[in-house]
């Protein structure tokens, strides 16, 4: 957790001063968010997991398959 | 999975009133629900999509898969909403593998049915949230059962939120044509992640997620495919949003590493920009760039290089390169309702691989997928 907070502070490190809550409306647009589309990134990481080796990174699993 | 939701809570604008109270919202309520705290959704969210995938080797088709998909989301109450999904996959084409383990039987179809359900439950306390789940997935010779557990923790500031995450899937494994061969696979997933508002207009997240696989995790339709009993795999995604403000447009870009123990190394980077376009038309145009490194005992010869030692001639475990070209485009038809369209063409080849040539004799490899899809809000 320490090694993933020091990833955050790097990213951020000269970039931010804190954002303050009525300065996120943009970041609050549906397009903003890591996942708009959850069934569609759902069916590409099932797609990609059956033809490739690497996987995983988005979440944990919701099961296997036996395309892979 | 359900860790990360930003909402947007936007207000119809259509009268002075309505102006007002959305300035208002603007100011006030719109502050507390967004940044990367996560809120509950107040309405039901139904969304059907229509998968249809076809891939070929050498212009020769080989597999279709059509896959139609219902996803439902509903607050039950104020705090707790539950989301499930459900989808069945029909496969029709002629294997390749199956060919390969057939010796040859040409000509032999493949028709395979896959099953796939799952329930997430999610509870929203203040800047707390706890997900816990399940799904099922069944195909003839394929059976699994999965549950996970999830929660995530804003600061004060909801500038930063930490995720923890942890999965375990049970397989079954059987095969067509093998009447002895009943096997398992276990596998233990957790995740760790971090996302951070980094300015007004940018946000970015990541992820480490370790998986441990045990059991039987050979392609029982390869002949003398044999591949150790474990697999440590680690996957590192970092994803990065951008506000393009003068386009009112969002940039996505997501690089993912990953490692194994079965000494696979391999690169993602995948861009996409979410522009809308007036009228309640979007575009969302993608590339994405893939890379990997073969399996220490990947060997597309034929017989294995050593008989009897751990061998696989899955061209999946092979080192090469892919490109994705996508495009998404939708449409707000009325109130609540939008449908979507997508298109996107993947190829691999052995050339493509990141700094130098990949595995010898890998054949290109092209697939197309199209969905469309139609997701209504119930408010």
């Amino acid at each position: 957790m320490r090694y993933l907070s020091l990833i955050a502070l790097a990213v951020c490190l000269g970039a931010c001063a804190p954002v303050q809550p009525w300065q996120k409306g943009n970041l609050a647009k549906a397009n903003m968010a890591f996942d708009p589309d959850k069934l569609d990134a759902r069916t590409k990481a099932h797609i990609y997991a059956s033809k490739e080796a690497a996987s995983g990174g988005d979440g944990v699993s919701a099961g296997g398959c036996g395309c892979n | 999975m359900q860790l990360t939701v930003i909402r947007e809570r936007s207000r119809e604008t259509n009268s002075p009133g309505a102006a007002l109270l959305a300035l208002t919202a603007a100011a006030m309520a719109i502050a507390p629900t967004v940044a990367h705290a996560e809120v509950a959704p107040d309405a039901a969210t139904v969304e059907f999509k229509y998968l249809d995938y076809l891939d070929n080797n050498h212009d020769r088709p080989r597999m279709h898969v059509t896959s139609p998909t219902l996803y439902v989301e509903a607050p039950v109450t104020a705090n707790n909403v539950i989301a499930g999904s459900a989808t069945i996959d029909t496969m029709s084409g002629a294997s390749a593998e199956l060919l390969n383990a057939l010796s040859g039987a040409s000509g032999i179809g493949v028709h395979d049915k896959r099953r796939a359900e799952d329930l997430t439950l999610t509870h929203y306390f203040g800047r707390e949230v706890v997900a816990v789940g399940g799904g099922m997935s069944d195909e003839n010779d394929y059976h699994s059962r999965a549950f996970n557990a999830n929660a995530s923790w804003s600061t004060d500031s909801q500038n930063t939120t930490l995720s923890i995450g942890a999965s375990r899937s049970n397989d079954r494994i059987s095969a067509d044509g093998q009447p002895f061969l009943h096997q398992t696979r276990h596998t233990n997933e957790f995740l760790l992640g971090v996302t951070q508002v980094l300015t007004p207009q940018s946000i970015v997240q990541s992820n480490l997620t370790f998986s441990d696989a045990h059991g039987y995790l050979s392609d029982p339709y390869k002949i003398l495919d044999t591949r150790p009993g474990s697999r440590h795999e680690m996957a590192w995604l970092t994803r990065y949003r951008y506000y393009v403000a003068s386009w009112d447009a969002a940039l996505h870009v997501d690089y993912r590493y990953f490692r194994d123990n079965w000494k696979v190394q391999a690169h993602t980077l995948d861009v996409s920009l979410y522009q809308p376009l007036g009228h309640g038309w979007q575009i969302v145009p993608e590339l994405r760039y893939y890379s990997q490194g073969a399996a220490y005992f990947f060997s597309n010869t034929f017989p294995p290089p050593v008989f009897g030692a751990l061998y696989s001639p899955d061209e999946r475990l092979g080192a090469f390169g892919a490109i994705t070209e996508g495009i998404k485009a939708s449409k707000v038809l009325a109130k609540n309702t939008t449908l979507d369209f997508s298109a996107n063409r993947y190829e691999q080849r052995a050339s493509w691989r990141l700094g130098g040539h990949g595995s010898y004799s890998l054949e290109p490899f092209i697939a197309r997928w199209f969905s469309i899809g139609l997701t209504h809000t119930f408010r």
